[in-house]
Parts: C-alpha cells; structure tokens; sequence
C-alpha cells in the first residue's frame, strides 16, 4: 500500500497538466463566446455546399 | 408555393416572398423580379456571385427567419483608411495582420454565421472572421497588405450586414479581465474540491474499515495542501465583499459563508497539526465551488456599463463628407472634423455633427432624437442636429459642434450619469441576510456554550457543522442559476436580458409604457392607402403619372410618393414642364397640353379640382389616424388620393389588448405631436388620459421615474434611451438605434411586440419558481441547523447535506422552464 505515497502526488501532477490547460484557455480567451461555437459546427458540414470546406490556417 | 420557393431559392417561377428577406411580395412585377427591393436584390446577386448560395438552403433549413429588408449599400467605407479611424478601431495583431470588430446588425441565424466565416476562404486577404452570434459581434483579421480597411467594411456591407466597428479601448475592457480572473478561481475550486473529494472517500472508508494511521495522516496532508489556493485564492470573492459590507457597517450575505470557510479552514488545518480525524477540507473547497458556480451563473447575465463615448460612436454616423478647399469632397471618418468645416449631407444620411445649414432646402427627420414624426424643414440658417436625418436633397452644413458636447452627445453623457439602480432582490437579499447572519451566529455561539461542558472539541465539531450546514444556498445559488436558465430561455425566443433582476422587475411591474414613433409604428412616412378614381384599368398609368410628377423633388411625401410608385414597377411619364410650387405640391404639363397636379387637397380646390363627395369619407377616416392625404388632378378632376403616415406594426393591437388581460396598466409616452399621438391611442384602445404627446426626452425620463421599479418603457431612440434608463425595466425594440442594446435593460432581436407579452408571462413564472426554490432551502437550512445543534450531524453529515439541499434547488431550476409555454 506504500505505493500510494508515489501514486497520490503523480495522479494531482497529472491532474494540474490538465488545470494548466485551463488556465491556457482562460487567458486566451477561450471561453468568452460559449454559444457560438455550437452553432458553428452544425453549419459547417455543408455536403452539398458549392465551395470546399476545410479548416483554414489562421495564421 | 410559398414554401416551395423558401426551400429552393433557384426556381425561377414567381415567388411569393422575396427571396433574400422572405417579406411577402404584392406585385406581380415583384413576384416576377422575386425581390422586395434593389438592396435585397443586389445582396442575393452579390452571394451568389461569390459562390455562397448554400447561405440560402442552410437558411430554409434552420428555424423561421424574418428580415428587414436591406438598405442599398451608400457608403464606400472610404473614411475605414482615415489614419485616425484606424488609431481607434484597429489594432495590429502578429504577422503584420490587422484586427478590427465590428457589430453587425442583420445577424439572425446559423446561416450568417457559416456565410460570413466562410469569407476568408474566398477573399484574398481575409485571414479570419470570427462571429459572435449572441451579441452580434465580428472579430475581423486581414492583411493590411492585401485588403484595405475600407474594402472589408464594404464586404459587409454589400453581404447585408451593416458593420459599425467598436473601438479598441471598448474592447479590452475591465469586466473582461475580471471574468477571465474568475474563471480561474472557479477553475481551481473545482480541481481542488474534486481531488480532495476523491481523497476523502478513500478516507471515510477507511474511518469505517480501519486504516493504517500514517495513510490518513498523508491523505489529511495533502487535502491541506490542495485547500490552501482555494481559501487564499478562489474564496477572495466572499471575503472581498464580506469586508466591503463590514467597512460600509453592513453585515452581508456573504459574512457567514467567508466565516465558514475561515474557520473551517483553520479547525481542519489546527486538527491536522494535531492528528485528528476532524478535518473540513473537502466541506470547505465543496462550499466554495458550489457557491462559486452560482456566482458564474449570476455574472453571465450580468449587465456591462458602457461608457458614454463609447454609446456616441454607436448612434452618430463615423463618415462625413468634407467640402475641400476647392469644393472637392473629402469622405472623412469624424473624428477629423472640426467646428467651422463644411460637410455635404446627401439624401437618407445622418448628421454627424450639430449645425447649421449654409445652402440647400430639404427635410429633416428628427424622430430618433425628438420622437417626431413628421417631417422638419430646413432651409438656409436652419440648425440641425447630430444623429438626426437628412430626408431630403443634398445640402451643405457648417458644424458648430462635434462629438461629445452635440445635443446628442450631452444627452448620452447624462444617460450615464444615470445611477444604477439597486436592485429589489439584492435589497430583499440584504434585508433577509442580515437576519440570516445575526441569526446563525447567535445560534452557533449558543451551541458553543451549550456543548462547552462536553469538552471543547465536541462544541468545536458543532459549531462548524451548523455553519456549514445552513450556509444559505438557495440564495446563493439557486437564484442565479434560476434567473440564469430563463434568461438563456428567454434569448433563444429573441428576448435579451442584461440581468437577472430585469426579469424580477418585469414580474411585479404594474404599468407599461410605449413610445409611438418607431416602437409601436414603423416610423416611417410611406403611402397606407390610395383610392384611385378609375376602375382598375389605369392603375398602372396612373401611378406612372405619379412617379412623373414626384420623382427626384426631395419632398418626404414626393418621396413616399415615388417608392409607392417604384414597387408597382411603373414606368414614369414624361412631361414636358415640372414646376414645385412651395407648400402646395408639384403641377406638370405633358406633350398633350394636360396640366397635371399632386399635393395638397385645400391646393388642388383651389385650382379648381374638388374632391368627390364619395371619397370624403376616406379622407376623413385618414385624418382621424393621424395620416396626411395628398390628391392628385387631371385637369379639374380627381384621379387618385394618397393616404401618407407612419403606420402601426401589425401586432401592436394585440398586444396591447394581451397586456390588458394581464391586469397591466397600458399608456404611451411620445414626443410626437399630441393629435397624432391621441389618434394613435384611440387605434389600440388606451385610454387617451394615458397617452402623452409632446414629451421632450427628459420629460419622459421624470414619467419613468416617478413610476419607479413598476414602470415598463418599451422604446427605441435615442429621445427614449434617457427614459428607458430611468425606467424600472427599459425593453428596446429591434430596429431602433443601438443605444437601445446598451441602455435598455431587456432588447427584442426581432422587432415583434408580441414578445413582451412573452416576456411579462416568462418573468412571472420565474419569479415563482424563485419563491419555490427559497421555501424548500429554507426547510433544508432549519431541519439541518437543527440537527447539528443537537449533534445528529457531524461535519461530515453536513458535508452531505449540504451539497443535497443545493442539487434539490438546482435540478427544479432546470427542470422549471420559464419561458418555454405560450399562453394565448
């Protein structure tokens, strides 16, 4: 059971990884429009559209 | 047929909605064209002639749309390349590219959002067009290299979206930067409550089962640990206005809850030091993401202030055209005019600055500013007004005001000075806290003596139990994410609140008041009704001698004249001599020596053509709407009369009845003129006692105010934004100028009054529900409190209460759909 002694930090490491990642999305503005995006991706599968669809770079 | 031709926009048969805006067609030269207007033909054609018809089938599929039809595309955006207009709306991003954002009006459904980020894939420079549909905003990137700033407004523009940008020092704005501090703190409460929770479950299992006393030592370790940045960081919100309260000699709400967390915290952490098993840590962090997941709700309705510059730029036009020093003209961005400068103001443009005209005769529509109606004549010397209309031929203004101290700048800069108003439920809260918190603490300091003689960690474990057990959470967050659901309801049905408590004042609200010009009418002068003397026959004829005679003299009414004339697809007359005689009308002669005649009846008797007594008993019906009647003669009889006036939206009637059933008390608030005003009342059955005429902006403001919290003002000028600040809830009218969207605290997307009645009716029912939720919390927090006075819960049971009281309240709120039903 000692084993728990390394396994308990190494599962938060792992937890703080992702609330890094968080934080990464908050300052980057992320999470400012909440209900466009999920209109955003039911208009874009457009099968019979005249012109291709295909995620541009954006940079 | 009709949705035949809304499903496929390519049949070349005729339609019976135009096929860019889906407003019905009434002619058959309409029907033919398949459009209502050159605007929306010239955006159908510009689509399509960029490959994105799909915008069209994407549209049939997606839920009932109804546009305005679009203005044609005036402007060339040239005043976008002004170096001071990109000082202040552009901002430069990596890579050399610009930024700018835009809102955009005419944003209604998925479909724009596909059309416009679809843009950069077909126009050369466009890197990136970002749309936010709720707020109706675009985030624009381009190559300043490639694309010029002007040439991007003008896509916009020329897709049917008219772009108004928004200044760079509006958008990085403070509220901003505190949300993005408050995710973070919300964030790190849920990775620390859920962790600790995890930790603990290992350990109450343990506390049952036996464990080694080194793991829950290590467990006890670690959980203080991952409380520390949860107290000293995600809880300085509770203690922040804890303190504030404290400062200002107020107890508030929150005082109880950061004591809890406080003392909690360091009961756990004094407890840990010593190895007990008591420790409060996952109680603690849980209270904290819980109440800071209601906050989150709350600050998503939020209202955001805007600032008085920043409502100038969304009401005055940003482009004027500058008289140069040989009379050349300069399209300039305004910021660049000074008092002094001459500027030409075409047909349909808007003032951008106060002044005074230097040449020219023409007509000014005052109706966004004074909530007049009817036409305003200008003549040389004449003073106009920034954010008013020019409705007439061109003319040229010397300015003598710019920007801020404008009429119209002083009057935004007051609306600002409006304080904000307390809200009821925050006093309610207030009132009902302070109770609340004399009442908890007198009962945990009475528990503590009561348990003293148990010894003093017994009356510790009590005392912290009952203050988490009867934290107030339907307060804290039942509310918010109560108002929060409804106002997400509410949005999907068109209706946007500002705030949560918008809706609670809606609910008790007793009187509602509406502004004529433009909210219950069009606002707009244009032909309702026409009796032409022939049997049909001639119609076409006779609207074509129309045109001929009103064609191109500028005349408001010579105007609606010509557009009436236009729709039907006439072909105008040719006359020989066109004379305007001031104040009467228009006389022409044509090749045949047929002297022909439009204006005024008392005019036209005198020359001779009186009108017939069967068609008296029209003009007497229009006059009693507040309708001007305009005849035309063909030698001495009368061919045809012309009922002109602003006309009420088609809904108007029933929803004034709709609120009449509602036991609402229904009156208007105009600045029109008086008769018109009284007319109008009579229409929609208000008593005339209750609609006023002749009121100036801040006299209509004092109305509001006098009401207070019970007064609803439906409006949409800027002569009503100063009202519906004061007013106990403003609902702005789509349609209406912007300022509306900032200073109103409900705003229709759709310009359809029916949907306040939906919104009284939605307000209600949350209000119930509301009601609902605090009595069940409050037999929670009794039942519980008492139960750890008496000792039945420990800390850990009240970590399980407390957390079961909350999800109670929260499923009935999402199970409580407020604005979902219809009621007749």
């Amino acid at each position: 059971m000692t084993v728990v002694f390394i396994l308990l930090p190494l599962s938060l490491l792992l937890g703080g990884v992702f609330f890094l990642g968080y934080c990464w999305s908050v300052k980057t503005g992320q999470l400012e429009d909440l209900d466009t995006p999920a209109l955003r991706m039911l208009v874009e599968d457009n099968d019979n559209a005249a012109t291709t669809v295909g995620e541009k770079k954006e940079n | 047929m009709g949705l035949a031709a809304k499903n496929d926009p390519f049949h070349r048969a005729e339609v019976d909605a135009c096929r860019h805006c889906g407003q019905a067609l009434l002619t058959h030269r309409e029907k033919e064209s398949g459009f209502c207007c050159a605007g929306c033909k010239a955006v159908f054609e510009f689509i399509g002639g960029l490959g994105l018809d799909y915008f069209y089938c994407l549209r049939a599929r997606g839920p009932e749309w109804n546009l305005t039809p679009v203005a044609k595309v005036k402007s060339t955006y040239t005043y976008f390349d002004d170096a001071r207009f990109a000082e202040k709306f552009i901002s430069t991003e990596i890579g050399g590219l610009q930024q700018i954002r835009f809102h955009l009006s005419g944003l209604h459904c998925a479909a724009c959002l596909w059309l416009l980020e679809k843009l950069p894939e077909i126009l050369p420079g466009l890197a990136k067009v970002r749309v936010d549909l709720i707020r109706s905003k675009a985030q624009v990137v381009f190559d300043p290299k490639m694309l010029r700033p002007s040439a991007v407004g003008h896509t916009f523009a020329a897709l049917g979206y008219a772009p108004h940008p928004i200044s760079v020092d509006g958008r990085a704005s403070a509220p901003e930067k505190i949300d993005r501090t408050f995710a973070l703190q919300l964030g790190l409460a849920a990775f620390s409550s859920m962790n600790i929770m995890v930790l603990f479950i290992g350990r109450y299992q343990g506390l049952f089962s036996g464990m080694e006393e080194r793991y829950a030592h290590f467990f006890a370790w670690v959980s203080l640990v991952l409380t520390i940045p949860v107290v000293t960081f995600s809880a300085l919100p509770f203690y922040r206005t804890s303190w504030a309260g404290l400062r200002l000699g107020r107890v508030h709400i929150d005082l109880p809850i950061a004591v809890a967390i406080v003392s909690g915290f360091i009961g756990g952490a004094v407890n840990t030091f010593l190895g007990r098993t008591e420790i409060y840590f996952d109680t603690v962090t849980a209270l904290v993401f819980l109440l800071l997941v209601g906050r989150w709700f709350q600050r998503r309705a939020m209202k955001q202030v805007a600032n008085a510059s920043e409502l100038l730029y969304t009401m005055m036009p940003l482009e004027a055209v500058r008289k140069g020093v040989d009379g050349a003209r300069e399209e300039i961005f305004v910021d660049s005019l000074n008092p002094g400068d001459e500027t030409y103001v075409g047909h349909d443009e808007r003032f951008s600055c106060d002044g005074e005209v230097l040449a020219g005769e023409s007509y000014a529509n005052n109706a966004l500013l004074t909530g007049e109606s009817r036409p305003v004549p200008l003549r040389p010397g004449a003073l106009v007004w920034a954010g008013t209309k020019n409705i007439g031929p061109e003319i040229t203004v010397r300015i003598s005001q710019v920007g801020e101290s404008t009429r119209l700048g002083r009057l935004m800069s007051e609306i600002q000075l409006t304080p904000a108003r307390e809200s009821k439920t925050a006093r309610f809260t207030d009132r009902v806290g302070v109770y609340f918190v004399f009442g908890v603490f007198g009962l945990a300091i009475a528990t503590f003596i009561g348990w003293y003689g148990q010894g003093f960690w017994v009356a510790w474990d009590r005392v912290i139990a009952l203050l988490i057990v009867s934290c107030p959470c339907a307060l804290g967050i039942a509310t918010p994410v109560t108002l929060s659901l409804a106002s997400a309801q509410a949005a999907r049905r068109g209706i946007l609140l500002k705030s949560g408590d918008a809706l609670e004042r809606l609910a008790a609200a007793s009187h509602v008041l509406f502004d004529k010009t433009g909210t219950l009418t069009t606002g707009k002068l244009g032909l309702r009704r026409a009796v032409l003397s022939d049997d049909g026959s001639q119609w076409l004829e006779i609207w074509g001698t129309v045109l001929g005679l009103e064609e191109g003299i500028g005349h408001p009414a010579a105007e609606a004249l010509s557009e009436a004339a236009v729709m039907r697809q006439t072909i105008a007359r040719k006359f020989l001599g066109r004379a305007v005689v001031p104040g009467a009308g228009v006389t022409a002669t044509d090749a045949d020596g047929r002297v022909f005649r439009i204006g005024s009846l008392r005019w036209l008797s005198e020359n001779g053509a009186e009108v017939p007594p069967l068609l008296r008993n029209f003009i007497e019906e229009a006059l009693i709407e507040g309708f001007s009647v305009i005849g035309l003669s063909h030698g001495e009889s009368i061919t045809g009369l012309f009922a002109l006036g602003d006309s009420l939206r088609p809904e108007a009637a029933d929803t004034v009845l709709k609120l009449f059933s509602r036991g609402l008390k229904v009156g208007m608030l105009s600045g029109d003129m008086v008769e018109v005003t009284t007319a109008t009342a009579e229409v929609l059955g208000i008593a005339a006692h209750n609609a006023e005429g002749g009121l100036s902006p801040e006299a209509k403001a004092t109305v509001m105010r006098g009401l207070g919290d019970a007064g609803v003002l439906v409006g949409d000028g800027i002569n009503d934004a100063l009202a519906l600040a004061s007013a106990g809830v403003g609902i702005g009218v789509s349609g209406g100028a912007e300022v509306c969207l900032k200073v109103a605290d409900v705003f229709l997307i759709r310009p359809d009054l029916s949907l306040i009645v939906t919104a009284i009716d939605g307000a209600r029912r949350t209000l119930r529900l509301i009601h609902r939720h605090l009595a069940v919390s409050l037999f929670y927090n009794l039942a519980a409190a008492s139960l750890a006075i008496s000792g039945y819960i420990g800390p850990l049971g009240a970590a399980l209460v407390m957390p079961a009281s909350s999800l109670t309240v929260i499923l009935s709120s999402l199970f409580g759909a407020p604005f979902k039903r219809t009621e007749p």
